[in-house]
């Protein structure tokens, strides 16, 4: 059986480089004035490349196995724990 | 009207319609928008982004061929192979920031790195394609 860890692992990657995929196939595709939809792709780009850079940093510190709290075996406490109860969460939903 | 291939994207511009300070800031913003989706998968994972890199190269390579098959102007062919290295760079930059992440020992040197890097990166990118926007206005018209 696969363990949910990998089961999230293979989930968010595939739906991450789907979404990138489709965002890239579906470019110019905003029904508005030429310069208004290019510099909206643009800081949506940014903004989708930050969140995915920040929860890698976040998600490739945590154990390849994290499926119960234990297995962390730490509280994290530290940076945008400090910030937000759920860094990737609320990135996630950024993103 | 003039219709520039810029990595992923298309957008028309023409400077006898539109000002050139209006396409060069819309083929800039077609650059970055192209350049920050493929350092998404780049991040992921840079064998990903090298292929999205070679894809958005994809078009250079039709031009070099063209360039043997034909009398094709050599400054076109000159400023495809300056775009494509300048993608290769970014590419090399933010694979770069892949290895970073993954040598950290902790979370609080991942995050510091994660949030100090990209304003360099942010930055270099910004004015590479600036430049390069430019030059493709000045050469192509």
């Amino acid at each position: 059986m696969v363990k949910s860890a990998t089961l999230r692992r293979i989930v968010i990657s595939s739906g991450f480089i789907l979404l990138i995929a489709i965002s890239c196939t579906t470019v110019n595709s905003l029904k508005a004035q030429n310069l208004v939809k290019d510099f909206a792709q643009t800081i949506a780009s940014i903004l989708f490349f930050t969140s995915v850079a920040l929860m890698a940093a976040i998600h490739r510190k945590y154990p390849s196995r994290h499926d119960k709290p234990e297995d962390i075996g730490e509280l994290f406490c530290e940076c945008p724990y400090a910030l937000c109860r759920h860094p990737l969460y609320f990135l996630l939903l950024l993103a | 009207m003039k219709t520039y291939h810029v990595g992923f994207t298309k957008c028309t511009a023409s400077v006898g319609q539109h000002s050139v300070f209006y396409s060069i800031v819309l083929l800039w913003l077609n650059s970055v928008t192209s350049l920050f989706l493929s350092s998404s998968f780049t991040i992921l994972h840079p064998a990903i982004g090298v292929l999205s890199t070679l894809l958005i190269a994809k078009t250079d390579y039709e031009i070099l061929v063209l360039y043997f098959r034909s009398n094709y102007p050599l400054v076109y062919l000159i400023y495809s192979i300056v775009k494509s290295q300048a993608y290769l760079l970014l590419w090399f930059y933010v694979s770069r920031f892949y290895s970073i992440q993954k040598e950290s020992k902790d979370l609080y040197s991942s995050w510091k790195n994660t949030v100090n890097y990209p304003k360099r990166f942010f930055s270099i990118s910004l004015l590479v394609f600036l430049i390069l926007a430019v030059i493709r206005v000045i050469i192509y018209g």
